[in-house]
């Protein structure tokens, strides 16, 4: 003798759970704020895992990669200039570059006509990077990073796709900000070095 | 004879597209919800302008109709289809008085309306001209004709009980919290109505005719644009007309507590409306958990466990009749449960070990 029929009501007290704790796991995102920015897929994990993408982001890991950025010393919002700038044209990131997409010209003094070490252009070819990240992994001076701005979409390839030396550079402030523990470590080997 | 018909033909007419457009935002978002997603979210608030959206892509699809099908039936069987199911609604009342036709044999009507279905799904399928469609139509015309029965009994035990086919009647007798669902044969009728009613609808898990992973989309196969909009329509207003029949049959229909301040007649439609729209969510809910059956499962169910059942219950629902009180709540809730504990033991009886005359003998299977 075999009751029929329970395994069936199991199954729809299953999918009503589900049901209702999409509503209760909802009702606590939204107002504890839990689990906001974040992957939702523990096992554990009930509720509605959906991140609604252009409302909602996922917070990017910090060594996620996407286009290189030149640094200069400064604050958010502020103008790069040639003094604050960290690049000095030494070309290395450019020679390294596995798909050439770097290209620089070196600055020179009005005065004189000699050159100075630092960038007067510096392009990147958006779409030919392929975020490897070697320009940044052998730059001397860290001056050229890897940032995660990574929506880049466009309706045309040859000019908005060619970032200039404007458009490059970001300030420290935004790296420490977007970049905390790689910041906090080059800062701890320059403070080292200085020392020394 | 006056043009007073007019008034309940128009207001079908109207709201019944407003209902089902209400009702796939409704369904789509109760199945997305217990599969842990969100359901339409992007047109309009909560998505419900998302079948809005959808009528007007319907409305610029293209409509094929393929080479060498029988034009005249493909064109006939979404609008065949639609009428009855919109037929359905004329028998069923909202509030007292609220009843576009108070037929004395509205039950009757409704089940040979909701039956003539098969017909238009048959035009469908034999219409096209493709080998899926009419698997769909022959696997619908056998699903109906084994569902009708068990129907047609369980629902035999309203006119004993209530003395009437016609359903403001079968609601009167309910009236003061007297439901049927409340007594042991009406929850039973109740549950037998809900499951013959989801197979006479084609839904899941009784959706063989359109099982999209065996034959595409069965007998609307071949049915784009409008007319597939049509198809799914008719679905939808036999599942609300359903539902209501459920909810006026045996969970008092307009029955309920007033709240005093309004007029009764609006909290009672609100109650029709509010006990429709719960025995839906019971229709997505089982949609929402159950996997389809085989075609023999489909046939065993309806004839070794429906059958028996609603003729025991109809047996129960005499005795509740004939000896009112205890006895006859005892009688009426044991004999249904002992027929489901009786029958359903008939699926583990082995099967006879039937070797198909072609096989090769050799094989010795």
């Amino acid at each position: 003798m075999r009751i029929y029929g329970l395994e069936l009501l199991r199954g729809l007290s299953v999918t009503l759970g589900h049901f209702i704790a999409s509503y209760t796991e909802g009702f606590k995102r939204t107002f504890a704020n839990r689990l906001r920015g974040q992957v939702r897929q523990d096992p554990s994990e009930r509720g509605i895992f959906t991140v609604q993408y252009p409302e909602e982001r996922l917070r990017v890991p910090e060594r996620f990669r996407v286009l290189p950025v030149l640094i200069f010393n400064g604050k958010e919002g502020e103008k790069w200039t040639p003094a604050a700038e960290r690049c000095t044209a030494c070309g290395i990131c450019a020679k390294v570059c596995p798909p050439q997409c770097i290209w620089i010209v070196q600055a020179k003094d009005p005065a004189s006509g000699k050159p100075t070490p630092k960038a007067s252009e510096f392009f990147i070819d958006v779409d030919v990077c392929m975020n490897c990240g070697l320009c940044a992994e052998f730059c001397p001076f860290d001056a050229i990073k890897m940032d995660h701005t990574f929506e880049l979409g466009g309706q045309e390839r040859k000019v908005s796709h060619i970032f200039d030396i404007d458009k490059l550079h970001v300030s420290t402030e935004y790296y420490a900000k977007t970049h905390p523990k790689a910041w906090a470590q080059e800062e701890e080997a320059r403070r080292k070095k200085a020392v020394k | 004879m006056g043009l007073g018909f007019l008034i309940p033909a128009i207001v079908i007419l109207a709201a019944a597209p407003i209902g089902m457009m209400g009702l796939t935002w409704y369904e789509r978002k109760v199945i997305a919800r217990m599969q842990d997603r969100f359901g339409p979210n992007r047109v309009g608030p909560y998505g419900l302008l998302q079948p809005i959206a959808d009528g007007i892509k319907m409305f610029t699809k293209e409509d094929l109709v393929p080479e060498g099908a029988d034009r005249f039936c493909h064109l006939l069987a979404p609008i065949l289809m639609v009428v009855p199911s919109l037929f359905l609604f004329t028998v069923l009342p909202l509030a007292p008085g609220a009843v576009a036709a108070p037929l004395a044999t509205g039950l009757l009507f409704f089940m040979a309306a909701g039956s003539s279905e098969t017909l238009a799904i048959f035009m469908a399928g034999w219409g096209s001209r493709n080998k899926f469609s009419l698997l769909g139509a022959l696997r619908s015309a056998a699903q109906m004709i084994s569902y009708e029965v068990p129907l047609l009994l369980t629902l035999a035990v309203i006119p004993l009980v209530v003395g009437s086919l016609n359903l403001v009647e079968v609601v009167k007798a309910q009236e003061g919290f007297r439901w049927f669902c409340a007594t042991p044969w009406g929850l039973t009728a109740l549950a037998l109505t809900l499951i013959a009613g989801l197979a006479e609808v084609n839904r899941t898990p009784f959706d063989l005719p359109e099982a999209e992973s065996e034959i595409v989309a069965g007998f609307h196969t071949e049915f784009s644009g409008m007319k597939f909009a049509l198809f799914y329509m008719a679905e939808f207003l036999s599942t609300l007309a359903l539902a209501a029949l459920a909810a006026i049959l045996f969970l008092g229909g307009w029955d309920g507590p007033a709240a005093g301040v309004v007029p009764a007649r609006w909290t009672n439609a609100l109650w029709m409306t509010a006990k429709t729209l719960g025995m839906v969510f019971v229709m997505i809910w089982i949609r929402g958990t159950f996997p389809r059956f085989r075609m023999d499962q489909l046939m065993g169910f309806a004839w070794k466990v429906m059958v028996p059942l609603s003729l025991a219950n109809g047996l129960g629902a005499c005795f509740w009749v004939l000896r009112p009180g205890l006895a006859g709540n005892v009688v009426s809730a044991a004999l249904p449960l002992g027929a489901f504990l009786v029958f359903t033991q008939l699926w583990l009886t082995p099967k006879p070990h039937l070797t198909t005359k072609w096989i090769d003998p050799a094989l010795k299977l």
